[in-house]
Order: C-alpha cells, then sequence, then structure tokens
C-alpha cells in the first residue's frame, strides 16, 4: 500500500500529542499526522474540512459509562476508525466503542502495529464493499478464460484452433485476444509469449 | 492550434519550442551558435536545404502536415535519404546497442533469475534482428531505387508505393519490451537499470514513430512525385 495512512490526534496535554506526533512519524513512510487537536469540541470545528483514515484519540475526553456514544460524541462524517489512547484503565463499555485500544505504556512500534492491524481491517473492508457493490469493477489481472487463451496464443495457436482447443467461438477468441493486449499492454506474439514465460503460465 | 514551421522564425526559438529539433540538427549537419539568424539563413550557412529540413521538422510536429511536392528538387531528395541513412545508423550503431548493454546489466545482475534474464534476452535480439532486416531492406533496395529516379533510372517492377504498403511497424515490439519491462519484471532485478532502460526505450519508441512518419509522410510522396516526372521522360523518347 504506497499511499499513507493520515492520522488525526485529540489529545489534551501538548507534550503527549507532541511525542505521539513524533513516534509515528518515524515509522516514515507510512503514517502521516495531519492534524492535532486539543479537544473534541476543537477536532469537530474541523471536522467537515479533515479526511482522516484514523483517529487516534484520549477515552478520558468521554463519558465513561459509556452512556454518551463515541461516535456520536465525534462528529465523523467520512466514518474514519476511532482509536483510543489511554493513560489508564478505562470502563469495558467505552472500550468496545473504539477499533482498538492503545496505551500510554506501549512502545512506539506496538502502537504502530495496533494502527497497521486497524488500517489493513479498512483495506479489506474497502475491497470487499467494492467486490460486493460496484457492478463492473475495473479489472486489470487477466481471468482464467483469458490466461488460457493467452497460453494457447503463446504457443502458436490461431484463433480457429483456440477456438476448437477452448469449445467456444472465434469472435470470442477475438474478443479475448484483445482484452489481454489491453490489460498487458502487450501486441506482439513473441511479447505475450514473454508474459507467459516470465508469470509462469506456460514452461519454455 | 500553432501555424507550421516557416523559414523566416528564428532557429533558435524553434529549438526553444520543440527540443527534440535537436536530433534533427545534428544528423543532418548544423552547427550550434544560431545567434538571432532565421531557420533559412542558418540552413544556408550550413549548405543545408532549408525546404527538407522544415519539412522534416513539420512533418514530425504536426499530424496533419502535408509537404508541397511541386519543384522539389533533386538535391534535396537526395539530402532526405543521407539524413533516412544517418538515422538508421545512430540506431543501429548508437541507440540499440546501448539498450542491449543495459539489457545486459540487467540480465547478468546479481539476484536475476537466470531462466527469466534468457527469455528476456532472447527477446531483445529477436526485436534487434528484426530491425536490422527492416532498415536492410532500405538500404538494400528503398535507397538505391531512389536514387536511381534521381538520376532518371526507374527500376522496373517496383514502386515506392510498394514499400509504403509493406513498411512494417518497427515500435511495436519495443512497446511491448517496455510495457514488459514496466509492469511484468519480476523482483530482484536492479531498479536503477531499469529505470535507465526504460527512458531509453520511450525515447526510442517516440524516435522510431517519427521516423517512420518521415518515410511514410515525406519520403513517399515526394518520390511518387519524381516517379510521375521519369515516366514522362521515358514515355517522350
Amino acid at each position: 500500500m504506497a499511499a499513507k495512512l493520515r492520522i488525526a490526534l485529540i489529545e489534551p496535554s501538548q507534550i503527549v500529542r507532541t511525542g505521539l506526533e513524533a513516534s509515528l512519524s518515524s515509522f516514515g513512510a507510512k503514517f502521516q499526522v495531519l492534524w492535532s487537536f486539543s479537544s473534541i469540541s476543537h477536532f469537530t470545528s474541523f471536522s467537515d474540512e479533515i479526511d482522516p483514515d484514523i483517529i487516534v484519540v484520549n477515552p478520558a475526553l468521554f463519558d465513561q459509562t459509556g452512556a454518551e456514544k463515541v461516535k456520536t460524541a465525534i462528529n465523523n462524517p467520512r466514518d474514519a476508525r476511532i482509536v483510543a489512547f489511554a493513560y489508564s484503565i478505562i470502563s469495558e463499555s467505552l472500550k468496545r466503542q473504539f477499533s482498538a485500544v492503545l496505551s500510554i505504556y506501549d512502545t512506539p512500534s506496538e502502537i504502530a502495529m495496533s494502527i497497521e492491524r486497524v488500517f489493513q481491517k479498512v483495506i479489506d473492508d474497502n475491497e470487499s464493499i467494492q467486490s460486493g457493490h460496484t457492478p463492473h469493477p475495473v479489472e486489470y489481472d487477466l481471468s482464467d478464460r483469458e490466461k488460457e487463451v493467452l497460453v494457447s496464443v503463446a504457443k502458436g495457436f490461431t484463433n480457429k484452433e483456440i477456438a476448437g482447443i477452448h469449445n467456444i467461438s472465434v469472435h470470442t477468441v477475438i474478443s479475448h485476444r484483445k482484452n489481454i493486449v489491453r490489460k498487458t499492454g502487450i501486441k506482439s506474439v513473441s511479447g505475450l509469449t514473454v508474459y507467459s514465460l516470465l508469470n509462469g503460465l506456460i514452461e519454455q | 492550434m500553432r501555424e507550421f514551421y516557416s523559414g523566416s522564425e528564428k532557429m533558435a526559438s524553434l529549438v526553444n519550442g520543440s527540443y527534440k529539433t535537436i536530433k534533427i540538427l545534428s544528423r543532418i549537419g548544423i552547427k550550434p551558435g544560431f545567434g538571432e539568424n532565421s531557420v533559412s539563413e542558418v540552413c544556408q550557412f550550413n549548405a543545408v536545404s532549408p525546404y527538407i529540413f522544415l519539412s522534416i521538422c513539420n512533418v514530425s510536429d504536426f499530424h496533419d502536415y502535408k509537404p508541397n511536392v511541386e519543384g522539389v528538387k533533386n538535391k534535396e531528395v537526395s539530402d532526405l535519404v543521407r539524413y533516412l541513412r544517418l538515422s538508421h545508423n545512430e540506431f543501429i550503431n548508437k541507440d540499440i546497442p546501448s539498450v542491449e548493454f543495459c539489457i545486459s546489466k540487467i540480465t547478468s545482475s546479481e539476484g536475476a533469475n537466470p531462466k527469466h534474464s534468457e527469455i528476456l534476452k532472447h527477446f531483445f535480439e529477436e526485436y534487434r534482428d528484426e530491425l536490422e532486416s527492416h532498415f536492410n531492406y532500405e538500404e538494400k533496395t528503398v535507397f538505391p531505387y531512389v536514387s536511381g529516379i534521381l538520376s532518371g533510372v526507374r527500376k522496373e517492377g517496383y514502386s515506392i508505393e510498394k514499400f509504403e504498403e509493406n513498411h512494417t511497424n518497427i515500435e511495436a515490439k519495443l512497446s511491448d519490451l517496455k510495457n514488459i519491462f514496466l509492469k511484468y519484471l519480476p523482483a530482484g532485478y536492479p531498479s536503477d537499470v531499469v529505470y535507465e532502460v526504460l527512458a531509453k526505450l520511450y525515447i526510442l519508441e517516440e524516435e522510431f514513430e517519427n521516423h517512420a512518419h518521415i518515410e511514410d509522410r515525406l519520403l513517399v510522396p515526394l518520390v511518387a512525385h519524381l516517379e510521375k516526372t521519369v515516366e514522362i521522360i521515358k514515355n517522350g523518347r
């Protein structure tokens, strides 16, 4: 995953905020602490303008009984994952409302790993949403059928022969071949053979 | 849209607007140090036909450019053939070997899978051979035919139209090679050399495309025009 994970912090202590920012930034390519706030109301006043992937917040800012829901307290229009960063023990009912709970005694790498796990879940969820709801997902990997046709092309069979081998019409073979060229960007038969060899679709 | 290049504009501003002209200048034999001189003046100082220089630049940069074939001089067509031969020479003796050097660095690198390297090397060598035979055909058949036309002799059973019909595409496989390196190269190859060769392949692909345009859209119409005059002389005898 090339994109950096964008993080918003809500933490009243300036020194803890600075410490969290520095620790997370030390993981270089993965995290970007783009926004820091000292209170929930401070965060809420900006929440329409920012789009964090993850919000890290001090749970002491919420009602410990869990009567007021974290999700309603934090205006979170883009449904960022909310992670708690706790100094002390927090109630079970509050704990359950966060995607993860970090402790002030965690090492920076433990914190990074917990955030990454939450992030991984965000990606997985997005992918399942895509495959579940998008009617025509943009697909660049070759389908199994296209791979079969490609192997026959690489072996030097003609369109007519390929149609016979796979029991499909010549028209379908041509349409598979068009898709193969479009997806791979490779037009010549010898170029497609190189592709098949490099990807282990055929043996030398 | 910009107008076509003309002889009255300054050579320096033509190059500033389209730096790829540098390759054309170098092959056609125009020396640098243009000062404020116009394209026509610079061409004349260097004993190069402004007509041919401008036609090459215009065909290269404007897809809707059509050269004016009326009144073309034999000397100008032979200058164009010289230009095309110098281009071939540069492709075969400079550009392709430099790509080949990169590819052998890649395929002999530590961490390269010998089986994959063999496949890549073979693909490139096959392409290089095709390219050589493509240029060879032009050197051995097409250009001598054009020289014949220029000296008033038309070889029987051949015409420039035939060349145009059979003019094969030389950049398609180069583009395949580029995409293989860009998208499908297995891990373990040295990325600096891979990027180096990619940059060369992009430039070369464009050069080949341009070269084919100059042959199809400049050489072919010029020679087709001259073919008519040669026939007239023959029939008149």
